[in-house]
């Protein structure tokens, strides 16, 4: 059932160096459906900032950067947003809308997206929930959650609704111990569905588990994106 | 992609709304645009109509004005200019013809000029003569003459006809008339010209009447008073006989507002107390002729235009000759008298114009039905089209891969391409085995996971009414599965997981009948595709034939032995198994510290109190069976329920015995079943717990689809190794742990949907021999990394 | 800082009529060992440049200063330099409080614009807006209810009392209809409705705006695909337009009725309660049941979206004790303009 047509493709993008925090360089990067890209990032910034580069929030001076064969430049709302809703993301910060409670808050992207019955909606969530140790879907504030229940909270939301890209802004980095056995199970079930992952890290230990199923290694840093050839378990 | 997108992004946007504005909006648009412009033609035509008939009115009217003009003066003509005429001769002819010449004048004047009443002279000594129309008779006339005497003198009153002949004669007393005090003589005198009177009535002949008075002087310098007395009786009657238009009123008025003559004038007159000296337009009654007035005061002579209560009128004033007394003529008349023309054309116009935009509109309407006719066939176009596309990208995908008819190989893409091409939520193909008695499902493919799955079987017990579904080979289209009694019984089994309603049953017709079965659930497009879904069925019934000898060759070889049982499955295990077992023996006889006969009967040797001799595994088979689905607390707590249990525990007790597993324990809604636990491995023991799993599903399915409950429940099978002993002291259990035992645990997790046996990668390795497997992918175990797993589709 | 005194000093340079700046430049040039201290010592470095700014600038001034003597009449161009040199800060401030008002109202009208037009399209109330503007709209009703009940009440207690006792006493009574219909109706109320609106609701949004957006929430929202123009701020925007319009009809109700209340225990009217509506509803013409209801509807709207905009236009370095006067004065600015253009036109 996968289509083996290009996921995300990077060509030649440089972003505008005044409206990004990416080093000016030109950017290339092709992920394929069911491919796993591991890149090693040490700057927060730069990768939040790379990772809006792929999804399209961020002004090119040259080159294009395609999601689904589809142009993030050219494409206008209501598209835009669409297509922005078949990524799913775990942030670094601002992942939380305090004034609504949890559940609404990890269901959003599928209430915003698509039509789906709310029970549907909430069986997904809650099995996805079960799967991350969570006893079922948090309803408080974001305030009153703890941060491994919230970066389980946000592994369910990035999962929920299947979608075709996952970018992962340091997902394992604080709570490798309890998150990353159901991360990689999903994940592995996720890049089996054919869906892309990118996923930024700070340490690049954490992914010798799962080392067979990463496609690329890659390096992000002031020169740009660079291959970093075959992770090495001794790092 | 995520299901029930409400955009989807990859498709150019559809704008409806643009287009329903393009298809209706468009040609409705032109329609109320034509409307407009033919309402505005129309008006601008009734206007121009309108204005171009009020100036030809004017035309018309100032002519008529002149005219009538021309007509008073004519009628007034005996008192002006003939009168100068008659005065001229009788002030230039000797005295003694004067009173002859004046009765000839008046008599002739009489006979020819209808409206002249009377004509008076008199003169400075008291003369006075009158000639004057009788009121009794027609062409009759009176000559009055005044004769003087003491007693204040006589009139002398001869009765003529109007050809001169005398008829009688009288007189009458006079009562001291004297001409010279009346007032038609002093004003004519004073004036010195020709003066007129105010009118009067007269009221014996009721006659409204002018007096136009002439003086001059005669031949022996006496001061002469001409006086002709004309009834304006006939002026009202020629007004009254103006007929300018419909509505007109016409008048004659003079410069103090007075009312001169007017078409009722006549019956006011014959009124009694009726004044004609204030005979004024009284706006109360007629505001009209009293607007006119002030406007021609305002304006002076002309044509003007009034408006009262929003009609608009036409007056004129028109200016008659000085010598009528600077009278003045109005005439009155409703716009529309003459616009009435142009109303009704402007009315025919609109109607012409209606049928116009009528037809427009149908036009418009014409247009509209025919684009929604041509995106429709554009759409079915466009579907047919994809369609195409699709069915030869399904037949080529089949092509590159021959392998696919290959008995050994997964055929996982004549699934995949059927629910591609019939958008079928779940495209499962089925075997008929043991001669028809049930059905293996051997690929589960659910298009919105993209998961593969297999392996279930179903027997002609569980699902009788199925089977006499299939015997009848022919294509079945069901739309609510859930409600036919055909298929209830397998809905309750096998649907319901994915609560699917639509079902198409596409039966596989081998050399033989029907070998098999392709169900398409929920798929909206079974019509369009289905010559594509009965070439499916013909190439899944090439593969099914191509495999059918060595099916066959099993089934040979499973109902010699075990054909009276009526379960060949069974009896070819124990077969196989004891001949497993000898050839295990013949090789390494004396590794083993349990014989393999010890496990069969039970836990004899695992008596508690004996030391175990080890409590180290290194090849366990472990069984896992996890029930879900019954988390709702609502749920039916039935004693009923409580019996089934019961049943299905008996069951299981009885399918452990005859494979002799090692235990089986139930805890909660998990069964755990274990068979090998020895120092040595023994190959026979993942066989046999394979088979037990079959078995213990069938009788869990059998529970499920009793009870009709919407618990489901997956089997993972694990082989490796684990701890164990005995624990705790009287009573003691025996506990076995470790990876394999979790997971087992983790494969029972993970396949959740309705009984499927899910092993790992080594446990795979034991079984493939003996069974037939569905690869279901990688996945990632913890400590273990990425292993793949298989699902258990059935015995081979 | 090297760079652009250098670059000053490169153009003055090329350009001979400003030698004298030249010359000034040059004494106040950033030496090469001045730079390696600097780096040494960033802190330092930065205090130096700001002096030197400083006395570039003052420098700049007797140079002009110097100029004027050249012109015909140079004690008033010296006077005119100085003027307008102490004037600078205060004209800077004008200008830049105005730019700022001005930039805003434009702003809201544009956001208006927007909300109005996105409304029209049915695929943006989805769940999500759906959500936001049912809890912002039981939010304000529930919220502003009480208050507007209770201001509703004094207000009738105050004006209500007074105009009808006054006018009675005047022998004007039969004008007490017409004259509440003016102040309480038509003016007070979209004023004070506004006002509970915005103290209790508006600020809170511009609180909750300005928390996603230094949060860098909004910037997840748009990363996932929702736009916080049409989750946010146009629900919120209608969710406001429609509780002001709710509570303006509760606050003319109330008010009515209290007043009618008081002048009914005091004596001073007899008519019942329904009669004293009728008069009031009588004398209303017929243009102020378009323009009254419009008063609420606008200044809800434009409230909602105001507060929404101050809030999400907030920086990083912004914080509440900033922006909620800030939110405040900016509501209360938009109830007036809508109030003063109805006053004005109508």
């Amino acid at each position: 059932m996968i289509e083996r047509t290009t996921l995300l493709e990077i060509q030649d993008a440089m972003p505008l160096f005044e409206e990004s925090n990416l080093p000016p360089c030109t950017f290339n990067l092709k992920v394929m459906p069911g491919d796993c890209i591991i890149i090693e990032c040490r700057d927060t910034v730069t990768s939040s900032a790379f990772a809006d580069l792929c999804s399209g929030m961020i002004p090119l001076e040259t080159g294009a950067v395609y999601f689904n064969n589809l142009d993030w430049g050219k494409l206008k709302e209501p598209r835009l947003s669409a297509l922005r809703g078949r990524i799913g993301r775990i942030t670094q910060k601002g992942s939380w809308i305090d004034m609504y409670p949890m559940s609404i808050n990890i269901l959003l992207p599928l209430l915003h997206h698509t039509k789906l019955d709310l029970k549907d909606i909430t069986s997904e969530a809650m099995e996805l929930c079960y799967d991350f140790d969570l006893p079922g879907i948090p309803i408080d504030s974001p305030r009153h959650l703890s941060s491994i229940d919230l970066a389980r909270a946000a592994c369910v939301r990035a999962f929920l609704g299947q979608p075709d890209l996952l970018l992962f802004e340091y997902p394992l980095e604080n709570y490798a111990a309890e998150l990353s056995v159901p991360f990689m199970t999903m994940l592995n079930n996720a890049q089996n569905r054919g869906a892309g992952i990118i996923c930024f890290t700070r340490q690049l230990s954490i992914w010798s588990n799962y080392r067979q199923n990463v496609t690329q290694w890659m390096n992000l840093q002031e020169r740009g994106l660079t291959v970093s050839g075959s992770y090495n378990v001794d790092v | 992609m995520l299901a029930g997108e409400i955009i989807n992004p990859t498709q150019e946007p559809d704008h409806r709304l643009r287009r329903l504005f393009l298809r209706v909006g468009v040609p409705v648009l032109a329609v109320i645009l034509v409307v407009i412009v033919v309402v505005g033609i129309s008006i601008r035509s009734y206007n121009a109509t309108r204005n171009g008939i009020l100036r030809l009115t004017q035309v018309i009217l100032n002519s008529e004005q002149s005219r009538i003009s021309q007509e008073v003066a004519n009628y007034l003509r005996p008192a002006t200019s003939d009168s100068i005429l008659a005065i001229d001769m009788l002030s230039h002819i000797p005295i003694e013809y004067k009173r002859g010449m004046f009765y000839s004048y008046a008599m002739s004047s009489l006979r020819q000029v209808k409206q002249i009443q009377s004509f008076h002279i008199a003169n400075d000594n008291g003369e006075f003569a009158l000639v004057d129309r009788s009121n009794m008779q027609k062409d009759r006339v009176e000559i009055i003459t005044l004769q003087p005497d003491n007693k204040g003198g006589q009139f002398l009153r001869e009765s003529r006809t109007t050809q001169g002949k005398k008829l009688d004669q009288g007189l009458s007393p006079a009562n001291a008339y004297d001409p010279r005090k009346r007032e038609w003589y002093k004003n004519a005198v004073a004036a010195g010209e020709l003066t007129w009177s105010a009118p009067y009535v007269v009221p014996s002949l009721k006659q409204l009447v002018i007096t136009a008075s002439i003086p001059f002087t005669d031949q022996n310098g006496l001061k002469n008073v001409f006086a002709v007395n004309i009834s304006l009786n006939q002026l009202t009657s020629f007004l009254s006989s103006l007929h300018i238009s419909k509505n007109s009123v016409a008048l004659i008025m003079d410069r103090k507002g007075n009312i001169v003559a007017s078409r009722d004038m006549l019956l006011k007159v014959e009124q009694p107390g009726w004044d004609p000296a204030d005979n004024k337009i009284d706006p109360k009654v007629n505001p009209v002729l009293a607007r006119a007035y002030d406007v021609f005061r305002v304006n002076g002579y002309g044509v003007h235009n009034i408006k009262i209560n929003k009609t608009n009128y036409i007056s004129i004033a028109a200016q008659l000759p000085k010598s009528a007394q600077n009278w003045v003529v109005m005439i009155v008349m409703p716009e529309r008298d003459f616009s009435e023309f142009a109303v009704a054309d402007g009315k025919q116009n609109l109607l012409f114009s209606l049928l116009v935009v009528a037809l427009a509109a149908i036009m418009a309407g014409l247009l509209v039905w025919q684009g929604r006719k041509m995106e429709a066939l554009g759409r079915s176009f466009r579907f047919i089209q994809e369609l195409g596309r699709r069915e030869v990208h399904a037949l080529e995908n089949i092509s590159v891969k021959p392998e696919v008819f290959a008995s050994d190989h997964e055929a996982l893409i004549f699934s995949e391409e059927l629910s591609r091409l019939t958008l079928a939520r779940r495209v499962s193909i089925w075997r008929l085995i043991h001669h028809g008695q049930a059905l293996l499902s051997e690929d589960v493919f659910d298009r919105e996971n993209g998961t593969h799955s297999g392996g279930v079987e179903y027997s002609n017990i569980e699902i009788p009414d199925f089977f006499k579904l299939l015997d009848q080979s022919e294509i079945i289209q069901i739309d609510q599965a859930d409600k036919d009694q055909r298929v209830q019984q397998f809905y309750l089994l096998f649907m319901q997981s994915i609560k699917s309603s639509k079902l198409l049953v596409v039966p596989i017709q081998g050399k033989k009948g029907v070998i098999g079965v392709i169900l398409l659930e929920d798929s909206p497009f079974v019509h369009q595709t289905m010559h594509m879904i009965k070439i499916f069925a013909s190439l899944i019934s090439m593969r099914f034939e191509i495999n059918e000898d060595y099916h066959d060759e099993q089934e040979m070889g499973s109902s010699t032995s075990g054909k009276d049982s009526g379960e060949p499955g069974i009896s070819w295990l124990t077969q196989t198994m004891h001949e497993d077992i000898l050839k295990h023996e013949k090789g390494n006889k004396d590794n083993y510290l349990i014989a393999p006969h010890v496990e069969h009967e039970g836990l004899k040797d695992f008596d508690p109190d004996k030391p175990l001799p080890d409590k180290i595994f290194p090849h366990v088979s472990v069984m896992n069976l996890i029930f879900s689905g019954n988390m709702d607390p609502q749920a039916d707590l039935s004693e009923q329920q409580v019996e089934n249990v019961e049943k299905l525990a008996v069951n299981l007790q009885e399918i452990a015995n005859k494979y002799g597993l090692f235990y089986l324990k139930v805890m909660g809604g998990h069964i755990v079943a274990v068979a090998g636990c020895s120092k040595t491995f023994d190959p026979t023991a993942p066989v046999r717990l394979a088979h037990a799993a079959l078995d213990i599903r069938s009788a869990c399915i059998e529970l499920i689809a009793t009870t009709q409950s919407d618990s489901s429940f997956g089997i993972g099978i694990a082989v490796g190794p684990a701890m164990g002993t005995w624990l705790g002291k009287d009573p003691q259990v025996f506990n076995l742990w470790g990876p394999t035992v979790m997971r087992a645990s983790l494969m029972a997790g993970m396949a959740r949907e309705g009984g499927t046996i899910q092993v790992t990668e080594s446990a795979y390795a034991f079984l493939r021999k003996d069974f037939l497997f569905r690869p279901r992918g990688s996945f990632f175990v913890p400590k273990v990394g990425v292993s793949r797993t298989f699902i258990l589709a059935g015995r081979r | 800082m090297i760079n652009s005194s250098n670059n000053k000093n490169l153009t003055s340079d090329r350009n001979d009529k400003t030698f004298n700046k030249t010359e000034l430049n040059d004494q106040n040039v950033i030496s090469s060992t001045q730079v390696q201290e600097a780096v040494k010592n960033p802190d330092k470095f930065v205090e130096l440049v700001n002096r030197q700014e400083a006395e570039l600038n003052q420098n700049y001034l007797s140079w002009r200063l110097k100029q004027a003597d050249k012109a015909s009449f140079p004690f008033f161009k010296k006077m005119e330099i100085i003027v307008v040199w102490s004037f600078l800060s205060f004209i800077h401030f004008i200008g830049k409080s105005v730019r700022s008002y001005c930039g805003f109202l434009l702003d809201v009208l544009g956001a208006s614009y927007g909300v109005i037009i996105e409304s029209f399209f049915l695929y943006n109330w989805r769940r999500t807006t759906r959500y936001e503007f049912v809890r912002i709209l039981g939010q304000s009703l529930g919220g502003g209810l009480f208050s507007t009940v209770f201001t509703a009440s004094l207000t009738g207690l105050a004006v209500v009392s007074q105009a009808v006792y006054w006018l009675g006493l005047t022998g004007l009574s039969k004008m007490t209809a017409p004259i509440l219909v003016t102040v309480i109706l038509r003016e007070l109320s979209p004023i004070f409705v506004g006002m509970i609106l915005l103290g209790r609701n508006g600020i809170l949004s511009v609180a909750e705006c300005s928390l996603l957006a230094t949060g860098g929430q909004l910037r997840t929202y748009n990363s996932i695909g929702i736009d916080p123009f049409v989750t946010i701020v146009l629900p919120r925007a209608w969710a406001f337009t429609v509780s002001s319009f709710a509570l303006g009809m509760i606050f003319g109700t109330v008010s009515l009725f209290t007043g009618y209340l008081v002048t009914f225990i005091l004596g001073s009217i007899k008519t019942s309660i329904w009669s004293f509506y009728s008069d009031i509803l009588f004398s209303m013409a017929a243009w102020d049941y378009v323009t009254i209801p419009l008063k609420f509807l606008i200044s809800g709207f434009l409230i909602g979206i105001g507060s929404c905009i101050t809030g999400m236009n907030a920086k990083e370095y912004d914080d509440p004790s900033t922006l909620l006067p800030k939110g405040f004065t900016r509501g209360i600015m938009l109830i007036m303009v809508v109030n003063v253009l109805f006053t004005l036109d109508f």
